[in-house]
């Protein structure tokens, strides 16, 4: 028993998440990290390495089991901080995407973020207190041609952290939404969008600096933060533009640029 | 090659679904409608006497088996108009629903519709021709307090028809959204919704359904993109873009919260 706070982070293995984890265990936060991969087990030695008490699991967020594992993980321990990060995303054209692509973005990132919040929050309430971090994305404020479906599932995510942030606004319960725009990470990559202007472009925004923002507005109780100066300008004027233009927008960012092979 | 022409419509038992079915009968469609309810059978007599072909089928869209089932009513017919209209609202404060029942809203709303929207949009597609109308709500632009999901799977639904539309400028095949604000249908007051004791189920001034459904056709078939019918709606719609969200949220709250 160290006394310390726990955090715990899903899609832990690289990326934002990763750094995230990296955030809590600067503040001396022991740490329960989750991911779909093997991968999380070396990024649980790397923490360790910097003397971080971590502990790993393996579990797929987007099934009921993977959910039910990870709070038998959590086994009853108060939770201070959950970061709901873990999602995927799926590049090209809704109809040349199949059915199975389609709804493996629903599954991973509403279903499963969804019930992990429900379970999250009702943790909280018997808890009394906690904070939770979300990962949305500003690509919830804009309709996102060539990435349909993961732009409306973060439109789902962006708008659920808002409601249920403002449902325990009567307890010591805070709910923030991270709200990154395009980050350098494994993102592009397994969502098949390296042939896309956005995939290609060498500005996105570095993940250590969107975590820490993330993990900052977080501890604030802040309502919601949008990383890198542009995204924070594009999130601003997105609700003055009608969407159709907003999509028109996208299409340029995501469009594939036909250099690689889609299925 | 006969001249009949065949439009869908999901959760048409009552409401903006059933609203829609009739206008499309009174165009001359043939109609497949479906609920998860017997009331579709009493819809479906009411249309069959303003002269329509009606076929009808009693399923859960909820349900991955219920929309393979839905969608092989549809069979490899020419599909000229399909309305994703089927969805239901929860209410209540989120860790006072049940998993299952989320579970289910989502599933309804989200996966269903979308999966729905990828098989008719390549049958269309495919066609050289059709028209989609989605019900998405001005509910999506809005974080909802005590129906929380409900109103984030609309902003999903919304976001998704833009994002299609943009996909399909060039194509032949049309989407619309039709995003109503608050509309006198059942949906209030559905026995597993725990709408029922809010103030905007209790309220006289919900915008009428009938006007609702003919604004969401008539988009439809003039293949626009999005439909915000009544003014107070669009007005709502507009806001909603530059006020933010933790405002909004409160309106919400207060429309919402069970008494």
């Amino acid at each position: 028993m160290t006394g310390a706070k726990l955090a715990v982070i899903t899609g832990a293995s690289s990326g934002i998440g990763l750094e995230l984890a990296r955030c809590a265990v600067a503040d001396g936060c022991e740490v329960l990290i989750c991911a779909d991969e093997t991968d999380i087990h070396d990024a649980a030695q790397d923490l360790r390495d910097h003397g971080a008490v971590v502990n790993a699991l393996i579990a797929d967020l987007g099934t009921p089991e993977g959910v039910a594992a990870l709070f038998d993980e959590i086994d009853g321990r108060h939770v201070d901080y959950m970061m709901a990060n873990a999602g995927r995303g799926k590049g090209g054209a809704f109809l040349n995407q199949s059915e199975a692509e389609v709804t493996e973005v629903l599954r991973v990132n509403v279903i499963g973020t969804t019930d992990l919040l429900h379970r999250t929050v009702r943790l909280m309430r018997g808890q009394g207190a906690g904070r939770i971090l979300i990962t949305g994305s500003i690509a919830g404020w804009m309709p996102g041609s060539y990435h349909a479906v993961y732009n409306a599932t973060k439109a789902y995510v962006d708008l659920l952290s808002w409601a249920i942030r403002n449902e325990v606004n009567d307890t010591d319960i805070t709910v923030t939404c991270l709200m990154p725009g395009a980050t350098d990470t494994e993102f592009f990559d397994r969502a098949d969008m390296l042939d896309t202007p956005v995939g290609k472009a060498d500005n996105k925004d570095d993940p250590a600096m969107v975590a820490r923002e993330g993990y900052a507005a977080m501890l604030d109780g802040r309502s919601g933060v949008t990383t890198g100066f542009m995204n924070k300008v594009q999130s601003l004027v997105s609700g003055l533009i009608p969407a159709s233009v907003l999509a028109a927008m996208h299409r340029k960012m995501a469009k594939p640029d036909g250099s690689a092979d889609h299925v | 090659m006969s001249d009949t022409r065949l439009a869908v419509v999901t959760g048409a038992s009552t409401g903006i679904g059933y609203e829609l079915a009739r206008f499309a009968v009174e165009d001359g469609y043939d109609l497949l409608i479906c609920a998860d309810e017997p009331a579709i059978e009493h819809a479906a007599e009411k249309l069959r006497r303003l002269g329509g072909t009606v076929q009808t089928m009693q399923v859960d869209l909820a349900t991955v088996e219920g929309t393979d089932d839905f969608w092989a009513a549809v069979g490899d017919r020419h599909v000229d108009i399909f309305c994703a209209n089927a969805g239901r609202a929860l209410g209540t404060a989120f860790h006072e629903q049940e998993w299952d029942a989320i579970r289910r809203l989502i599933m309804l709303n989200m996966v269903q519709t979308t999966t729905l929207v990828h098989r008719v949009g390549l049958r269309m597609q495919a066609q050289g021709r059709g028209r989609i109308l989605v019900t998405g709500s001005i509910g999506g632009f809005v974080a909802g307090p005590y129906d929380a999901v409900y109103n984030s799977t609309k902003a999903y639904l919304d976001s998704l028809c833009y994002a299609l539309q943009d996909e399909w400028r060039d194509s032949p095949v049309t989407l619309t959204c039709l995003m109503p604000g608050p509309t006198d249908t059942p949906v209030f007051h559905r026995p597993e919704n725990l709408l029922a004791d809010s103030p905007i189920a209790k309220s006289d001034s919900k915008y009428d359904v009938t006007v609702t459904a003919r604004a969401g056709y008539d988009a439809m078939m003039a293949g626009e993109k999005g439909v915000v019918p009544g003014l107070m709606n669009k007005l709502i719609a507009m806001f909603a873009g530059v006020v933010p969200q933790s405002m909004l949220a409160e309106m919400h709250r207060r429309g919402a919260k069970p008494e």
